[in-house]
């Protein structure tokens, strides 16, 4: 039986697809699930007669649209399974073969529909080959060497359609624009020389990426600042195995949730930094994540065999302190706690350049957390898109100047 | 051996069933699988498994059973591949302990259903641990499986879309493992044909390696005008060159043509018949590439009819000494009235002696041939063949010729003492010790002669010398140096040979360069 479920992905409707593999036994297959909601699926008297069984395990399903299902297959193709209306079945009329000489990995579509004709999306394998396809004409319209080793996972720009970024197992992180004749706009090496699994573009901030590698890290890349091999960005560590999945919520600003090999998921909130759920429900590796629509819950499958639902409202994020009544020494003492939440309770790489570099990490960070103090907490961190590092840093430095003046 | 097919193998990522793969593989013609023993996806979790961690691994089988096929294929057929997941020289303790953990449990695996291969990545120069990990893992085996050790040929982050890494030299890489490795025998290469081809220096330095394997994507074919697909002329070249190795082809990635998988194979061994073919020498000497022979010490053994009669086998040597003393005694000829003495030193059989009376005939000169030969055995045949064909003209002088008091002094020494570095037979010595028979206006041949010197990687030879140390009670270095006289294949001549030790005879003054 496929047990091992590893993709999950909702619909516009609220109805989501379930995809899971034999990764064990004799026979390595796979299998599919359609439900119409939440409902659906609890209500199932036994989910294993609902699936569609498929020759391979799959790592990745996206929706192509309402009606056709895109499964990123071991086979080395992209399964395309259409919705057949009455009683919700699902059949594989057709794929797209040819492009990837291994397993693939990823498979992702835009945000945003392109202008011109055809239809492009976009496939990631285990040949550490992108592949950009024509779903329209089942041609490929492009493949690149985009990394050495698997390519663990794409995510699309919010609001273009020929951007994304990538991530793979030889610890970088690249954004292409399938527009240029040199693709890779941008080429992020991954902090603590860890492979990064999962990537998700900021839905708000275009300026923004958050990576969860596999020593269970969290990381928010600012796209605005120069590229450092030096510099690490903002991390966390919010699990204590690999970040499987990550995805930002698509209502809520600087929320993001994450599914690890700790089997837990966690809601991330990168303005208070703060973990604001965490749920222990999984009994095994959590692979699968998806956002309902409107952000009000999240769904995750595991290698378990289960599928729980997960609730959020605003709520559960803490109040941001408001810095313009609060006296200057109180306001430190809590940029201090709210400092060794972050970084002590982690457990920082032992790496011998690393001490040199946390002093100034720490410096850095203060900045910034004080910088955001002024700013409103709302929109610390930077999360606010309009406003550039440096509007920032001047921020940081008119708090410093009044610690001065004190 | 030109009829021998071409080995080559089919590769599969993932395997949902492997008897049919077996099935697909071997009606396309290819003689083995390379599978994943594990599901490439399927991570296993040991370090959180002590309850903070509910992960339960017991309860599933690790992979597929062996029963899905019969030991012999397993055997015979299987080449198995590790999960590329692993990374055993991860930055971060627990990935490192994990991969390690996984790792052991996949060689035990492979050791359980016997399989011969285990194909190993190597990605980095970042391979310690790894290292360490297949040492140890070595030591348990008791059969002869072997590791190939998948590296690439050249580095793959050169063909990235983005140009800004630096690629590595990925010989490096296999250099460092090795070394680590202590030059472990079951350790080999399969080496990854990427787009690129490296330079020839690269290239020879690969052709001194343990190459048992080239990886070779369909996606470095192109298809011709009937749709079949062919090699780049580049990638031909570099495939002539490893098949001197006799290598086996592991084909991967997905048809690109519609004339099947089969059209790749039964190109590649269109291209390995075509070859060119060893001549009648080489594959005479076949048996002899890269292996170790001691040196002849004629001086201090006495050498066995068997050897004589190999040496007078030689169809060139003879006819050029034949030749050097026919040019000396016409040298001789229009002055000298009294016969020419000539001293055979060495005389062996008597084939030099039997070369100089040729030559004397021809030129219708009158020669006195004295026969030197310190070994009683041969001197038993050079007596014989004295008696029965040369007659008076040869005398024969049963003693060493460094010890030898002739009564006439000679005006031609021949001999045929150089060893395989010149020197090393004690030619010098002996030449010089018989100098004093020579006359003032005395001629040796040969003349003389000069030794030369090369450096060269061959991983192969080096661990033969390593297993004479084991059986010896020696100590540790002289087996390490000790001539050795070898046919060389699988060896990397790191520059060209250059001049050594150069002799002159008769030794005039100071004669030693």
């Amino acid at each position: 039986m496929a047990k091992h479920l590893d993709a999950i992905c909702h619909r516009k409707d609220g109805g989501f697809a379930l995809a899971g593999s034999s990764l064990t036994g004799n026979t390595w297959d796979g299998a599919l699930w359609l439900f119409n909601d939440w409902d659906h699926y609890i209500n199932c008297p036994n989910i294993e007669l609902e699936a569609f069984s498929t020759i391979t395990g799959h790592n990745d399903i996206t929706w192509l649209n309402q009606s056709k299902l895109l499964v990123a297959a071991d086979s080395g193709d992209i399964e395309i399974w259409d919705v057949i209306a009455p009683g919700n079945m699902l059949s594989c009329d057709s794929a797209l073969y040819g492009g990837h000489d291994d397993m693939v990995l990823t498979v992702c579509v835009p945000k945003v529909k392109e202008e011109k004709e055809g239809e492009s999306i976009v496939s990631g394998g285990g040949d550490g080959r992108i592949v950009v396809w024509d779903v329209s004409t089942a041609k490929v319209v492009c493949k690149y060497r985009a990394h050495v080793g698997w390519i663990t996972d794409i995510d699309y720009h919010p609001s273009q359609p020929n951007v994304f970024i990538s991530t793979g197992l030889d610890q970088t992180l690249r954004i292409w624009d399938t527009r240029q004749s040199s693709p890779v706009t941008m080429s992020l090496k991954a902090p603590h020389h860890a492979n990064c699994l999962c990537v998700s573009w900021s839905k708000y901030e275009d300026n923004f990426i958050a990576s969860g590698d596999e020593a269970g890290y969290l990381y928010l890349h600012d796209l605005r600042l120069p590229v450092n091999p030096n510099a690490s960005p903002f991390y966390y560590r919010l699990h204590s195995n690999a970040v499987h999945r990550l995805s930002f919520s698509p209502t809520v600003k600087g929320l993001v949730a994450s599914v690890s090999d700790d089997s837990t998921a966690k809601l991330f909130h990168f303005p208070t930094q703060t973990t604001v759920f965490t749920s222990s429900s999984h009994a095994d590796f959590v692979h699968g994540l998806s956002w309902q629509q409107d952000s009000t819950s999240f769904l995750t499958c595991s290698w378990d065999f289960k599928v729980y639902r997960h609730e959020f409202n605003e709520s559960m994020i803490p109040d941001p302190v408001t810095p313009s009544v609060v006296p200057l020494t109180v306001s430190e003492m809590q940029d201090d706690s709210l400092f060794e939440n972050f970084v002590d309770e982690d457990t920082v790489h032992a790496e011998a350049d690393m001490a040199k570099g946390k002093g100034r990490e720490r410096e850095r960070k203060r900045d910034k957390t004080e910088g955001t103090d002024c700013n409103g907490m709302n929109e610390s961190l930077g999360l606010n898109g309009k406003q550039g590092q440096a509007a920032l840093e001047t921020n940081g430095g008119t708090h410093s100047d009044v610690g001065l003046a004190k | 051996m030109s009829s021998k097919k071409l080995s080559c193998g089919r590769d599969f990522f993932a395997v949902p069933n492997l008897a049919v793969a077996l099935e697909n593989g071997g009606k396309c013609g290819f003689d083995f699988v390379s599978i994943p023993l594990v599901h490439p996806r399927y991570k296993r979790d040991f370090i959180f498994a002590d309850g903070s961690h509910v992960r339960d691994t017991i309860s599933e089988p690790l992979t597929r059973n062996d029963l899905v096929l019969p030991s012999g294929e397993w055997m015979s057929l299987v080449v198995g591949k590790i999960s590329p997941w692993l990374n055993v020289d991860s930055y971060d303790e627990n990935i490192r302990t994990n991969s390690e953990k996984a790792l052991f449990e996949e060689l035990m695996l492979s050791m359980h259903l016997n399989i011969p291969v285990v194909l190993v990545p190597l990605l980095s120069k970042n391979c310690v641990n790894l290292a360490r990990c297949l040492l140890s893992h070595c030591g348990l085996i008791k059969s002869n499986q072997a590791f190939w050790i998948h590296v690439p040929l050249t580095d793959p982050k050169s063909t990235l879309e983005c140009s800004d890494c630096d690629s590595e030299d990925t010989w490096d890489w296999w250099n460092k493992l090795r070394t680590f490795c202590d030059n472990e025998r079951r350790l080999s290469l399969a080496l990854e044909i990427g787009c690129a081809v490296p330079s020839s220096i690269v290239l020879k330095r690969w052709l001194g390696e343990p190459v048992r394997a080239l990886v070779i994507s369909t996606d470095l074919f192109i298809m011709n005008r009937k749709g079949f697909p062919v090699l780049k002329r580049c990638h031909q070249e570099l495939l002539c060159h490893f098949f001197k190795l006799e290598v086996q082809f592991i084909l991967t990635g997905a048809s690109r043509t519609e004339n099947g998988l089969q059209s790749y194979y039964q190109y590649l061994d269109h291209l390995y018949m075509t070859r060119s073919v060893p001549d009648k020498m080489g594959a005479f000497a076949k048996g002899y590439n890269d292996y170790l022979q001691n040196p002849l010490q004629p001086l201090m053994d006495n050498l066995d009819s068997h050897t004589y009669e190999v040496f007078e086998k030689d169809p060139v040597k003879y006819e050029k000494y034949e030749k050097a003393i026919s040019c000396f005694l016409k040298d001789r000829d229009s002055s000298e009235l009294h016969e020419i003495v000539i001293m055979v030193v060495g005389a062996g059989r008597g084939p030099l002696v039997q070369a100089a009376l040729k030559a004397a005939s021809k030129t219708k000169m009158h020669v006195k041939i004295y026969a030197v030969e310190k070994n009683p055995g041969a001197v038993v045949t050079l007596r014989n063949r004295q008696k029965d064909e040369w007659g008076s003209v040869v005398t024969v002088i049963s003693c060493d010729m460094r010890d030898w008091k002739p009564l006439v002094k000679a005006d031609l020494l021949v001999s045929e003492l150089l060893g395989s570095f010149g020197d090393n037979e004690l030619s010098p010595e002996c030449l010089d010790g018989a100098q004093r028979f020579l006359k003032g206006d005395g001629v040796s041949i040969p003349f003389q002669y000069s030794s030369y010197l090369a450096p060269l990687s061959a991983p192969k030879l080096y661990s033969s010398i390593e297993e004479c140390r084991e059986r010896d009670k020696k100590h540790f270095l002289a087996h390490y140096e000790t001539p050795y006289v070898v046919r060389l294949w699988n060896a990397y001549v790191i520059s060209p040979p250059q001049i050594c030790f150069s002799f002159n005879h008769p030794k005039k003054g100071d004669a030693f360069k």
